[in-house]
């Protein structure tokens, strides 16, 4: 495995004023390397500054200390080499299905009939054809998040971040999700940022595992996953599976003990 | 047991029932009202109709003018207001530069400076266009910019690392997104500008609507002055449900 490094973190601190003299520490000095086409998940209780981390490496919030670096350049803004999967529902609401995949190859002013290729790409994809003109609010939420996908995908970034995508799902939909999802991204060859708060979810999905604890965030251990990709679900049921599960889950529970 | 009896569905015996209680009024009216109330407090049916065939152009003439004044008053203020709100949003300087104005005239009812736009432009047709104008221009301002306030950031960030500029993020985020907004001020001017207008026309003016009240109350003709807030009515429903039936077809994405 070639090792690239593609995202560089160094020394990343991120305080948060609320208030006078209410400070935050939402992250406290992280140091990371992500390799190129890796897939990495960050796991972490809620509120210990995964999602920052992310929109730090989107370059839509800044840090108060330390640099991020993609490709050895710092960043100090969006790209479109770097896109986002989003927690909430963040389809535009008044585009339709097709319309919201077009987006960000639109804006960029891409000749109309390439557009429309993208577009049609991307909708078969994720198996959204039939659904191409419907409106946002006709689809239920995991159609709403393959939406989002595609979206992202559209702009063929090279690093692909993903912010606890599946998290506002039911059981049923994130498994079949984490399936076809897991094994779609499996077939390109991007650098995957993944944050979630499921240990299991991160597990089936991610090369390497970053633990992070709360307040102030900062990174506990990073796990390696020895598993080729795509994973079938079966693998959850094996013991090597259960055996990283269990020592990832030491770290959490040693945390919430202790606190 | 079934709750739909009859051979008509729930929609259609609803719509028998408003038709029925519609004649019922009109009974009630020519056969009680008219019977024990006099013609000069409440007019009868047929002399309502008589004024209607006997005033046929000047009652023409006038809904034209008013028309004109109101829809133009409207669109004029609607629009500025829009305007200006997108340009408060957009650049925080101009923000500051324009709110005390907005929040010096927004408490002011727009009926008490009609006065002064009779003084400044005279009863003509202009004093009265720019007065629903400035009415309708505060009211759009405070819904819009409400509007784009609360749109959720979420879309905002989403189109930034998307790759759209400032400029983009305006014209396929924040317009879209602040569309219910518009529609909704849109729906409140439908209604204020018509009040505007009539309220413009009794304190002075050459045509329209207002004046034919105001002329018929000086003779006692309750049939005219009843004739022209009739139709005053269906002036302003018809204009609600035109606005209405348009800002449904642009907001039709919007999860109910």
């Amino acid at each position: 495995m070639d090792k690239r490094i593609k995202i560089k973190v160094e020394h990343v601190s991120k305080i948060f004023k609320l208030g006078k003299n209410k400070e935050v520490h939402a992250l406290d000095d992280i140091s990371l390397n992500i390799y190129e086409n890796e897939f990495l998940a960050i796991v972490g209780p809620s509120g210990c500054g995964k999602s920052t981390l992310l929109f730090i490496i989107a370059g839509v919030e800044n840090t108060t200390n330390g640099f991020v670096y993609c490709d050895d350049k710092k960043i100090i803004g969006p790209s479109i080499g770097r896109g986002v999967v989003f927690q909430s529902d963040a389809v535009f609401p008044w585009l339709t299905v097709r319309q919201n995949i077009e987006y960000g190859p639109e804006i960029r002013s891409i000749p109309n009939n390439e557009v429309k290729e993208i577009a049609d790409t991307y909708l078969k994809m994720v198996g959204l054809e039939k659904f191409e003109n419907l409106w946002p609010k006709q689809l239920s939420g995991g159609m709403r998040k393959r939406v989002d996908l595609a979206r992202a995908l559209a702009n063929d970034p090279d690093v692909l971040l993903m912010d606890e995508p599946f998290g506002s799902l039911d059981v049923i939909t994130k498994q079949i999700l984490q399936v076809e999802i897991g094994s779609l991204l499996t077939n390109f060859k991007k650098t995957i940022f993944f944050v979630t708060h499921d240990l299991e979810e991160a597990i089936f999905l991610a090369d390497r595992i970053v633990i992070m604890s709360e307040s102030p965030g900062k990174i506990k251990t990073v796990v390696e996953v020895k598993f080729g990709r795509p994973r079938p679900p079966q693998i959850k049921v094996s013991t090597k599976f259960q055996k990283i599960r269990a020592e990832l889950g030491s770290y959490i529970e040693t945390r919430s003990i202790k606190e | 047991m079934k709750s739909n009896k009859g051979i008509f569905n729930k929609n259609v015996q609803n719509a028998l029932v408003m038709v029925f209680s519609i004649i019922f009024g009109f009974l009630v009216w020519g056969l009680v009202i008219n019977r024990f109330v006099d013609d000069l407090y409440w007019p009868t049916i047929p002399s309502l109709f008589g004024a209607l065939v006997q005033m046929k152009v000047t009652i023409a003439l006038s809904i034209g003018s008013s028309i004109y004044r109101t829809i133009a008053g409207y669109s004029l203020g609607c629009i500025l207001g829009i305007v200006i709100a997108y340009l408060m949003s957009w650049n925080r300087w101009f923000n500051a530069f324009i709110t005390p104005y907005i929040e010096i005239i927004r408490p002011i009812p727009a009926l008490a400076l009609i006065p002064f736009f009779i003084l400044w432009f005279g009863i003509g047709d202009l004093g009265k266009i720019l007065m629903i104008a400035m009415g309708a221009f505060v009211i759009m301002v405070i819904t819009v910019l409400e509007g784009i306030f609360q749109l959720d950031q979420i879309y905002i960030k989403a189109a930034t690392i998307l790759g759209a500029s400032k400029w983009k993020i305006y014209k396929t985020i924040v317009f879209p997104g602040s569309l219910p907004a518009i529609m909704s001020g849109l729906r409140i001017n439908a209604a204020f500008s018509f009040g505007m207008m009539i309220a413009a026309e009794f304190l002075g003016a050459k045509t329209g609507l207002g004046l034919i009240i105001i002329i018929a109350r000086r003779t006692m003709s309750t049939n005219v002055m009843l004739l022209s807030v009739i139709i005053i009515g269906i002036l302003a429903f018809l204009f609600d449900r035109l606005v209405l039936s348009i800002g449904r077809y642009v907001t039709r994405w919007m999860p109910t």
